[in-house]
């Protein structure tokens, strides 16, 4: 790797992306605009990269066309301060007001829980148990104000104590965001594999054999576990591995093995619907929409099995996969049945 | 009395108002791939070099912009075998976008941009969205936020700029 290169490019996008917040505000004065142009004559590299930066400058206007991202929200997290966040002076658009208001119950549901634990020290306050359907998916909001993400065919128990908040993948996938309290850990526990942290985001997904770990942000704490050992203490077992973000650890056997994750966007992809693969084999392509749909994908060869894909597709719609594998001549036109769509390979 | 530059530019005034976005995202489609992207924003440089500076350095952002999609636009209707000048460039331009295989780029890639965006400070995306998605200026996301306009502007360019890297890694 050129690092020297990629640094002098990534300077270059700084540059760029600072003039065109500059320009887009309604006074540019007649200075500005004059280093602008100069800026730009100097290299045709410039001018490329400023041009691609107002590309996506313009897309930035789209990313939420349905308006699901709050502001309210998104500063309270910066703030740590949930309640202030419904008395906020600016007015919101109505969908938001009425997203807020319901955080605000959220926020007094909390306390009324935290005056309770004061009280009731050492009981179980909240236990609950949530699962999804194959293809369905959903978002939980907790007590203590994470929220965890259920992937397709998941199910999960949750128990909230005054020490300690566990949470048990039964089976499935789900990502979550974990609210800072240093006085409560939080632990996810997955077949024999445990993550254990205090306010971060990662993401936990079980399988037949293995659980893999992936930290989105922040630290999580991993060890392989004797359950009823663990049961007693809140304490991470001496042997866990901290694992940072943009890695991912696979408790399997005794080993924990951990590797970097190169796209942290294509892991948590599902939560918008959407799968994303990038250069993976056919088969396991094949498995990631088999999770989300009754309607089963049957590699028929396994020559097929090794082909590799990239892209982005709707998890629901593996008819897209089908159609695609089809145009790209990998296979022969799909058979499709009442609950499997057969695929051979092109002859 | 007008004059050829001043009818050209008036041209490119109409474009952009009545296209916006679509401009860029139609200019985006060409500035994608490598070699063609590189040609373009070399044709765009050499146009911009012969330019004189006083009529660029009036508005120079829509100037580059449109300079960039006159290129683009005019490679296309070389490769038709025709060059022209007239309205119907709009009408072509705009029909341009409506491809639905750019269409469907356009969507994954804002999908992509979405799990980009995610992945920034809350500061950050906040002031990204007040401003490109909700419209409000530098000024009222500095009273909003308690914040000087200089350090918004920051948060902005902070923000577009990690975006764009992360984009582009993974195209």
């Amino acid at each position: 790797m050129d690092s020297a290169r990629d640094k002098a490019a990534e300077a270059v996008i700084d540059e760029a992306s600072q003039w065109v917040v500059r320009l887009s505000s309604p006074d540019v004065s007649m200075e500005e605009r004059r280093a602008f142009v100069a800026w730009l004559k100097r290299s045709p590299v410039h001018l490329g990269e400023y041009l691609r930066l107002e590309c996506t400058w313009a897309e930035l206007a789209d990313v939420d066309r349905s308006r699901t991202l709050n502001i309210e929200e998104l500063l309270a997290v910066e703030e740590g301060n949930v309640v202030e966040l419904a008395l906020g002076a600016a007015a919101p658009p109505p969908l938001v007001k009425r997203r807020s208001s319901r955080h605000f119950g959220a926020a007094i549901a909390a306390c009324a829980v935290l005056a309770l634990a004061a009280f009731f020290s050492f009981q179980t306050l909240v236990a609950g148990r949530y699962a999804t359907d194959i293809g369905e998916q959903r978002t939980i909001r907790l007590d203590d104000g994470s929220t965890v993400a259920l992937n397709t065919n998941t199910a999960i128990r949750v128990e909230l104590t005054d020490t300690l908040r566990r949470v048990d993948l039964v089976r499935g996938e789900a990502l979550f965001n974990v609210a800072r309290d240093p006085a409560r850990p939080f632990r996810v526990l997955s077949d024999r594999a445990i993550a254990q942290a205090v306010g971060t985001s990662f993401l936990v997904r079980r399988n037949a054999d293995d659980t893999v770990v992936t930290v989105i942000e922040g630290q999580v704490a991993v060890a392989r576990v004797d359950q009823i050992r663990l049961a007693a203490t809140v304490d991470v077992p001496a042997n866990a591995l901290h694992v940072s973000a943009g890695m991912r650890a696979d408790v399997a056997s005794e080993e924990i093995q951990t590797t970097p994750v190169s796209n942290l966007a294509a892991v948590t992809a599902w939560k918008t619907g959407r799968l994303m693969f990038e250069g993976q084999p056919l088969s396991e392509v094949v498995a990631e929409f088999n999770r989300y749909n009754q309607k089963q994908i049957v590699l028929e060869d396994s020559a097929l099995s090794a082909e590799q894909l990239s892209g982005v597709f709707d998890a629901n719609d593996p008819q897209a996969l089908v159609r695609f594998l089809e145009r790209a001549n990998v296979i022969e036109p799909a058979q499709v049945n009442n609950d499997t769509i057969v695929l051979t390979p092109r002859r | 009395m007008q004059t050829e530059p001043d009818r050209r530019e008036r041209w490119f005034q109409d474009l952009v108002a009545n296209v916006g976005g679509d401009l860029l995202r139609f200019l985006r489609s060409r500035l994608r791939h490598g070699d063609v992207a590189q040609d373009l924003a070399q044709e765009v440089y050499l146009r911009l070099l012969r330019m004189d500076d006083v009529g660029l350095i009036r508005n120079p952002r829509s100037f580059v912009i449109h300079l960039a999609a006159h290129a683009a636009h005019e490679w296309r209707m070389l490769a038709r075998n025709r060059l022209q000048h007239s309205e119907e460039e709009l009408q072509q331009l705009i029909a341009e976008f409506a491809d639905p295989a750019d269409l469907l780029e356009e969507n994954d890639r804002l999908h992509e941009l979405r799990q980009v965006l995610a992945t920034l400070s809350p500061k950050c995306q906040a002031v990204l969205l007040m401003h490109r998605r909700d419209g409000m200026t530098y000024q009222e996301i500095a009273e909003r936020m308690q914040l000087s306009v200089a350090m918004v502007k920051k948060y902005m360019a902070k923000g577009l700029a990690a975006c764009h890297k992360q984009m582009d890694g993974e195209e």
